[in-house]
């Protein structure tokens, strides 16, 4: 598809070391791919920015890794002179006059901002169907969904267009699409990486990732996001580290595990039996592979927990959006400024939104709270004691990130699911406890490609994706461009 | 716990400042039928009545202090050039007491 968009970060970074390509051949070729996107992948562009920063670099020195290289945000990062709008109609128009801390960590960094990406409206939502420019689709068939919240930003890592992509994961909104578009997706340690800039969606669960090609490419680009920023007061002041030696050294350490739940409930095949020699493989090399009897009545508490506390908490994150300070104006005449506030937020939410605040604030409202909201806070409790438990005497938790094929786009439903099946809602383990999470491909089945996945104690982002790197050479699947099938 | 009626609903959605469209109201009944029995699930849970809320996903104490720095704060022309209602260097808005009657201006 593109001359240079199809390649690794560390494969660019050689080439501009070396002088054999430029950083405005590479935009240049970056804006080129984006006009060829297949999949709707794009809210807004800013290439004279991108054309003019990458005029400023002339050379690249072996240490500068990730300079030079063009990159894309989801579009609930601030991003400063180009629209912003979180794929809502609510903030259409709105212009940030900051860069999020994530953004202009890679700029600092020397990576070059090239377009924004499709996203779930505000975040919410796990099929890439919802945002207001329409379905994002799965780069390896039309028809299917490539998952969300950040399907932008997958579908495009994922087709050549660009080697990285911000997103943002709430429940698994950046290692659900990595698994349905064959990409790497990482979720660092909540508070790893400075959220200033990103649009809150639920502010106890909402961390930064990103979509790269390899695991080692990720690992440069988490030690350029990484570390304490003074503009987010939930960020850590641990040191932060230089998470790519633990990849290049090979620092893994030595116990998997996995749920005898989840390999009892797994119905496809394909993917039961991918994982099942990923274990042997692991087991092969040494690693102690441990079965863990975690509680099935936890397991099904994962959707009810997560639904409450994210619709509840993203009442109050999305109070700001009035139409007042941004977004477009209410139409009509109002004669008060409740009238006008109402009239822009009837306007500019979607139904599905409304449906999901309304939820949230009912289980807000006072006589409720102890009933709903906090009784799914104390099931987090319990969902994250018994993790922690497994932690004690486990180091990683090796799942499968996806455990069907991505759905067709018709077959979608927006109810609250009356049968929740564990399976599809597990990845959110990570969230409640805040711990580091990635996903990486495993396989394809009639085309369509399915994740593994890896969670760790929090702050030991660095073994994560060191154990990642050892899977991709049991797998043998990394730097994959999208290939249509259907 | 108040009970989930289409009146509940329209006060949640107005607490909540939008309207909601035709037909929602009753998908959104459907919906808390769901919601309900899930947080009656939640309830049977063993222990979960007894466990600590949790706010945040782990504890951790930080005793370092901002430094007390001035920092220089938006000029109010930038602060308020997203705003779809301005005047001057002003956010324009139908008046709080006075005449009702006065309109949002661009």
């Amino acid at each position: 598809m593109t001359k240079w968009m199809n390649k690794s970060i560390s494969s660019l970074h050689d080439l501009l070391v070396k002088g054999k390509v430029t950083a405005s051949e590479l935009v240049e070729d970056c804006i080129q791919a984006i006009g060829k996107d297949r999949c709707n992948s794009f809210e807004a562009t800013c290439f004279d920015k991108a054309r003019e920063e990458a005029k400023k670099i002339t050379s690249v020195k072996e240490e500068e890794y990730l300079k030079g290289i063009p990159f894309l945000a989801k579009d609930n990062f601030s991003t400063r002179g180009v629209e912003t709008t979180g794929s809502s109609k609510i903030l259409e128009g709105y212009v940030p006059l900051y860069d999020a801390t994530a953004v202009s960590r890679l700029k600092r960094a020397g990576m070059i901002l090239v377009a924004k990406t499709t996203m779930d409206e505000l975040a919410m939502g796990g099929t890439g169907t919802t945002g207001h420019k329409g379905v994002t689709t799965n780069p390896y068939d039309k028809t299917r969904i490539v998952g969300g919240s950040s399907c932008g930003s997958a579908a495009a890592v994922s087709q050549g267009i660009a080697p990285l992509a911000l997103g943002s994961d709430t429940g698994d909104s950046v290692r659900k699409p990595a698994s349905y578009s064959q990409t790497v997706g990482y979720k660092a340690t909540w508070g790893r990486i400075s959220r200033f800039g990103l649009f809150p969606f639920a502010t106890s669960l909402d961390a930064v990732g990103f979509f790269t090609r390899n695991v080692k490419d990720a690992a440069y680009v988490l030690s350029a996001l990484a570390g304490h920023d003074t503009m987010d007061m939930s960020s850590s002041y641990r040191k932060k580290e230089r998470y790519q030696n633990y990849v290049l050294e090979h620092r893994t350490l030595k116990r998997v595990g996995y749920f005898k739940s989840v390999l009892e409930a797994m119905k496809d095949e394909t993917i039961k039996e991918a994982y099942l020699d990923l274990l042997h493989s692991l087991s092969e090399k040494g690693y102690e592979v441990i079965q863990y009897d975690y509680p099935e009545a936890l397991l099904d508490a994962l959707y009810p927990t997560y639904m409450i506390l994210s619709c509840a908490e993203s009442t109050s994150n999305n109070a700001n959006l009035d139409g007042i300070r941004f977004g477009p104006k209410a139409k009509g005449e109002c004669k008060t400024y409740e009238e006008y506030m109402t009239r822009a937020r009837t306007d500019g939410f979607s139904d599905m939104i409304k449906r999901r605040f309304v939820i949230g604030g009912f289980s807000l409202l006072s006589a409720n709270q102890s009933e709903m909201f906090n009784r799914a806070q104390r099931a987090r409790r319990l969902i994250v004691d018994e993790m922690n438990k497994f932690f004690d005497s486990i180091d990683y938790l090796v799942l499968p990130a996806s455990y069907d094929k991505p759905k067709k786009i018709g077959e979608l439903s927006t109810a609250w699911s009356t049968k929740p099946d564990f399976l599809d809602n597990i990845l959110t383990i990570g969230n409640f406890g805040g711990y580091p999470s990635l996903t990486l491909p495993l396989g394809v089945e009639d085309g369509l490609p399915f994740g593994i996945s890896i969670t760790g104690r929090i702050f030991e982002d660095g073994y994560v994706l060191s154990m990642g790197n050892e899977i991709e050479s049991i797998v043998k699947r990394k730097d994959i461009i999208a290939k249509e099938v259907k | 716990m108040i009970k989930v009626t289409k009146e509940i609903i329209d006060e949640c959605a107005k607490n909540l400042m939008f309207e909601l469209a035709p037909g929602q109201r009753e998908l959104i009944l459907e919906d808390f039928s769901t919601v309900m029995a899930q947080i009656d699930f939640l309830k049977s849970i063993p222990g979960v009545d007894e466990a600590e809320p949790m706010t945040f996903p782990y504890r951790e104490h930080q005793k370092i202090l901002r430094e007390d720095k001035p920092v220089r704060p938006l000029p109010s022309k930038e602060a308020i050039k997203n705003s779809p209602t301005r005047l001057g260097n002003q956010v324009k808005l139908p008046k709080v007491v006075g005449n009702k009657n006065d309109q949002v201006d661009e």
